[in-house]
Order: C-alpha cells, then sequence, then structure tokens
C-alpha cells in the first residue's frame, strides 16, 4: 500500500511516517504544495493524507489537481481548521474524510484503513484475520466456530482495532472514535472496559484467540500476526 | 421624546413667550399714544375754556364737549399745573363705568377762582388693547396649530431617511455588509450621516474579518504543535520497553493534551458563537434530536451507574442545527460528569422548555455567575468552564432563555424558548 503525507510539518509528517510505516505501508512525504503536486502527478497513491495549509500554496488547490487528473480518490484531509465550510468545500472537492487536528494517530490509521478497503474491495469487502471474518456491508462478524452477536459499539470496536494492529492504542482515542468528540466526558474512561471485556469475551467464546492485551495506564493493543486479507 | 417633538415645544414655548412680550409692549406703546394723543385733546379743550373765561368772564354753559364731562369747582388757591390723572368715572352713553382721562386744572376770573375737571372716555383704547390681546391669542394658536401639522406631516417625511438609515444599521449582520444599503437622500445632513455610517459599518467588517482569521490563525498555530505532540507520545507508547513510571507520565501528559485541545476547541467556538457564524437556521425537532442523544449517553450513563428518567413530548425550534447539537451535548455531558455516583438524570420536554435536572454536589451554584467564562463551582478537574458559557452563547443567538435552580439536591438547567 502507497500513501502520500502532505504536511508541511516535518515533526508531525515523521510521525505519521513512522506510524504507517510500522503498519507496512509504503510512505512518501511532500512538505509544500509544489512538491505536493509533482508527486500526486508523478505517481498513484493508494491514499493520500492532506494538510490544508501549506506553504506555497494549499491543500484545495492539490485537490482540485487531483480532481482535474482524474485521481481525487483516497484522499483524507487533516486541518487545523475546525471549520464546516472548510470541511464541506474538501469534501465537495472529492475528499473522502475529514479529520480535525490535534487528531489521535489511531483514528488516522483507522480511516486510512476504511478508505483503502472501500477503494480496494469497491464495496463488497470482508476482513480475514485468521479465523475471523467481518462482513463490512453486512456489518457480520464469523469466528471459527459461527456468527459473532456484537454490539454496535463492539463491532466498531473491533474494527478499529483492526485497523490498529499491533499498536497501542490510548483509551481516549477508543472514546473519542466510539462517542465521537461531542461527549465531553470526564477524565474516567473505565466505562470502556466493559466493552473490551464484552468484545474479548465473545470473540474467544467463537474460537478465537485472546487478540486484545491491556497495556497497563495506557491503553490496548489488538495484537495479530496476519496481513488483512479478502 | 422624539427630537423633533422637543424641538417643536422649545420652538412653541418661545414663541408664546416673544408673542405675549410684543403683544404687552405693543398694548403698552399704544397706550402711550392714544393717551397722549388725548392728554393734546384736553389740552385743547383746556384752552378754549380757558379762552371762553378770558373773552366772556364766565365759565361756558351746557356741555362744550363731544364726549367728555367737564365741572368746576370755587377753589381757594390756585394751581401752577394742569393734573392729569387716568380715573375711573361712570359713563353716561356706554351707561357704566369706564376709564377716563382727567385733567385738573384751575381758572382765575374776576378775582375768583374756580376748579375745573374735564374728563375724556379712554374708550378707544381699551377696544385697541381688546384686539392686540385677541390677535396675540389667534396668533399663537395658529402657530401651534401648525407646528402639529408639521411636525405630522412635513418633519416625518424629512426625518424617513434617519430612520431608514438606523433600521439599516440595526439589522446589520457583520459578515455581510454588502446588504447594507441606505436609501438615497438629499438631505445633507442625513447623506453625510449615511456616507460615515457606511464607513463605520465597512471599518467594522473589515476588523470583523481580520479577528475571525486571527482566531482561525492562531487557533491553527496551536493545533499544529498539540498534533506533534501527541502524535509524538503516540510514537512513544508504541515501545513495549516503557516502564510502568514512564507510562503513567506519558499518560498524564496525554491527559493534558486532551484538556489543552479541548480548551483551545471551546475558545474557537465561543467566538464563532459570538460572531455569529452560524447562522443557518432551520426548524429543529427537539424531541428526535434528544432521543438520538439519548441514546449515545444513556450507555455512558448506565456505565457510571446513573438513573435516568425522561418524558419527552413532541417540540421544536427555529435555530442553528449545529448549535442545538452542541448545546445538547454540553448539556448532556454536564449531568453526566458533575454527578455523584448512583446519583440520577432527569430529561424534560414541553413544547416549549426543556428541563435537565441531576444529582451533583450538595450546594447551589452560584446563578450569577455559572454562565460566566471559566466558572468553577467547585476544582473539578475534568472541566474548563466553558461549556456553560459556550450554552449562554448558544442561548443568546437562538433566543432561548436558560435559568438555573438548586432544589431538594437537584441541580436544574431550564431553558425556554
Amino acid at each position: 500500500m502507497k500513501l502520500l503525507i502532505i504536511e508541511d510539518q516535518p515533526e508531525l509528517s515523521e510521525s505519521i511516517r513512522s506510524y504507517f510505516t510500522h503498519a507496512n505501508f509504503i510512505c512518501e512525504v511532500a512538505y509544500d504544495y509544489h512538491m505536493a503536486l509533482e508527486k500526486v502527478h508523478d505517481h498513484d497513491y493508494d491514499c493520500i493524507i492532506l494538510d490544508i495549509n501549506l506553504p506555497l500554496g494549499n491543500g484545495f488547490g492539490v485537490l482540485k489537481e487531483l480532481q482535474f487528473a482524474g485521481k481525487a480518490d483516497g484522499i483524507v484531509i487533516i486541518s487545523a481548521r475546525h471549520s464546516l465550510d472548510d470541511k464541506v468545500l474538501g469534501l465537495n472537492l472529492g475528499a473522502d474524510d475529514y479529520l480535525t487536528k490535534p487528531f489521535h494517530m489511531a483514528e488516522l490509521a483507522a480511516r486510512v484503513a476504511a478508505i483503502i478497503r472501500r477503494k480496494t474491495f469497491a464495496g463488497k469487502n470482508k476482513i480475514i484475520l485468521g479465523g475471523l471474518i467481518l462482513d463490512l456491508q453486512g456489518r457480520e462478524v464469523k469466528g471459527p466456530k459461527g456468527i459473532i452477536d456484537l454490539t454496535r459499539k463492539e463491532y466498531d470496536l473491533l474494527v478499529y482495532f483492526i485497523g490498529n494492529k499491533n499498536k497501542v492504542v490510548t483509551k481516549e482515542a477508543i472514546v473519542e472514535h466510539l462517542w465521537g468528540d461531542s461527549v465531553d466526558m470526564a477524565d474516567n474512561y473505565d466505562f470502556i472496559y466493559s466493552h473490551i471485556k464484552n468484545l474479548r469475551k465473545k470473540l474467544m467464546l467463537a474460537g478465537c484467540p485472546d487478540y486484545v492485551t491491556a497495556i497497563y495506564g495506557m491503553g490496548y493493543k489488538f495484537v495479530a500476526a496476519e496481513g488483512e486479507k479478502q | 421624546m422624539r427630537l423633533f417633538t422637543k424641538y417643536s415645544w422649545i420652538n412653541l414655548l418661545v414663541m408664546v413667550i416673544v408673542f405675549l412680550l410684543s403683544a404687552g409692549s405693543t398694548n403698552l406703546l399704544v397706550n402711550y399714544v392714544l393717551t397722549n394723543e388725548l392728554d393734546a385733546d384736553i389740552a385743547g379743550s383746556v384752552q378754549n375754556v380757558r379762552n371762553y373765561v378770558a373773552l366772556h368772564h364766565q365759565l361756558p354753559v351746557g356741555q362744550p364737549l363731544d364726549d367728555g364731562q367737564i365741572s368746576y369747582r370755587p377753589a381757594d388757591s390756585s394751581l401752577n399745573h394742569s393734573l392729569f390723572s387716568t380715573i375711573t368715572l361712570y359713563s353716561a352713553r356706554e351707561k357704566k363705568m369706564h376709564n377716563h382721562r382727567q385733567v385738573v386744572f384751575t381758572l382765575s376770573d374776576n378775582g375768583k377762582t374756580y376748579l375745573v375737571t374735564i374728563a375724556k372716555p379712554l374708550e378707544g383704547l381699551h377696544h385697541v388693547s381688546k384686539a392686540i390681546i385677541q390677535v396675540c391669542l389667534a396668533t399663537i394658536l395658529a402657530a401651534i396649530l401648525s407646528l402639529l401639522l408639521i411636525n405630522r406631516l412635513l418633519l416625518r417625511r424629512l426625518w424617513r431617511p434617519f430612520y431608514d438609515a438606523l433600521h439599516a444599521i440595526r439589522h446589520l449582520k457583520l459578515g455581510n455588509t454588502r446588504d447594507l444599503h441606505f436609501p438615497a437622500t438629499t438631505t445633507e445632513e442625513f447623506a453625510f450621516m449615511n456616507e460615515s455610517l457606511g464607513m463605520a459599518a465597512r471599518k467594522a467588517e473589515q476588523d470583523y474579518l481580520l479577528l475571525k482569521e486571527f482566531t482561525e490563525n492562531a487557533s491553527h498555530e496551536l493545533q499544529t504543535p498539540l498534533s506533534i505532540i501527541r502524535s509524538k507520545l503516540e510514537m512513544l507508547i508504541q515501545d513495549e520497553d516503557l516502564s510502568l513510571r514512564q507510562s503513567e507520565i506519558v499518560s498524564s501528559a496525554f491527559a493534558s493534551i486532551k484538556k489543552l485541545s479541548r480548551l483551545n476547541q471551546s475558545l474557537l467556538l465561543l467566538t464563532k458563537i459570538s460572531n455569529q457564524q452560524f447562522n443557518h437556521v432551520e426548524k429543529v425537532d427537539m424531541k428526535v434530536k434528544i432521543e438520538d442523544k439519548l441514546i449515545e449517553f444513556r450507555e455512558l450513563w448506565q456505565a457510571n451507574g446513573l438513573r435516568t428518567a425522561w418524558q419527552l413530548q413532541e417540540a421544536s425550534i427555529i435555530a442553528s442545527p449545529d448549535l442545538i447539537d452542541i448545546l445538547l451535548n454540553n448539556l448532556l455531558s454536564n449531568a453526566g460528569n458533575h454527578n455523584v455516583p448512583r446519583g440520577s438524570i432527569d430529561i424534560r420536554l414541553t413544547p416549549e422548555k426543556l428541563t435537565i435536572s441531576n444529582t451533583g454536589s450538595p450546594a447551589a451554584l452560584d446563578p450569577t455567575r455559572i454562565f460566566t467564562r471559566f466558572y468553577k463551582g467547585e476544582q473539578h478537574s475534568g472541566n474548563n468552564g466553558l461549556g456553560l458559557s459556550i450554552i449562554k452563547g448558544i442561548c443568546e443567538v437562538t433566543a432561548i432563555v436558560p435559568s438555573y435552580q438548586y432544589h431538594s439536591d437537584k441541580h436544574s438547567f431550564i431553558f425556554t424558548w
């Protein structure tokens, strides 16, 4: 999977690159408008992570170029502008998703994974992970011992974990993913524990290994050896 | 009182005073002139009497005067001067008491001295005074009437551009001053005022755009380093060799970043609300909206052991759906966050009223300060004290009236619209 990271802040760009490289992506970076145009004209990417504020131009310009070249597919905008107008403009110009800074790396990974699944499998996609089969369209999960009945939150949690395989995901990133930015919870995130406990129990009952490891004081990690297959 | 009503009253008062003064002085002047005339006339009569006496050596008999009266009395001594005075006498012709001008003088003839009194009526003078007063009153009345009429018809029309301009300014929305149009006027002052108002509005618009740009840029400048810190920490926790102590440090750094980024977002949101940047309004079905929210929140509340009860009637409001969303998120988050273990949350929606009550700290919040920025009833680590100011900001732009009550250990926030 090839990923282009268009972000002018080298530190942030490096973090994203590093996170995705560990998830077996081939990452390229562009730091300004011209470099970004050069890259998108010369190469095809499975997914492009695009910052709006760029030196020498702006992200909307890159989007327009991509749209003109017929390559506006698989784009996640990351922007510090939490503005509805910008979001609408970006999505109208062909972006697939819009993430406001500061975001959780795990959230970005989940969004990128969703875009790639949609692009690659054209809607009838399935995730197969060992004995686990996720039918993303029917939102159905099958284990070695048959269908696993998951609640909406448990299902979302599982997809989120799979998008962040072998990564430590913080509890707050999970809360933000499942409940959105709207729910302003106090510092106590213990309530997600029951969701995770139920998910683990259901997966294990269906004959799956115990994928989820708790990292003390920090969050959780979904450990799986195999890659994502159709 | 309107400016031109005020002006008219002052005008009227001055006019009445001026009229009265002029009427008074005209009266005095006319009085003086006529009296002089009469005195000259009487002096003529006096001379006639003297001449008659000098010629005939006897007093004139009968009435030698048209409308005057004359009387003779023997006197002991003679007067040096003729004495003029104004007196009231019975006028035989008009059959009533009347002002007369009289003169008293002495005549000497054949060693006899007579005191002669000649009186003539001041009738003409009386009529003139009466006429002056009548004319004066009529003029004052006419002035009042014409002023009232001018007020009603002319001034209202003259001042129209002023009220039109006020109306335009009142309905001015920063962000689209292009809609600001003043009706054309030929009055120099109003044209000048319109030009100045237009300039002020354009300046405000410019400042507003700058401020908007500034807040957006400020947020960008803050959000980027925050993203970098967060991404670096996320890289760090991927390291499997982190000790427990290190994990705890990173974890608390995460929590602070979350707080900082929420604070930043809240301040931005407040600015946007007060800048009225959420100007898209539509009919929002409150019942559906709250039901949707409850699905999300109930789970969290149940996980925290909070009992919830709700009673929702059909209700709708004309408002920005985004703002109502933020309002409900804030309210429901607060109801859960500021609760006590095994507490309760009660939500009631009637067609024009939403009440959210929850158990919480066992003391009322300061109702005069709860809606101000950074107010914290007690030190609560999880919130930045902006939630209620955001709620208030939203209420202000959507014409909702918020209020707070504390009753039998329950904090209630009541919203009416």
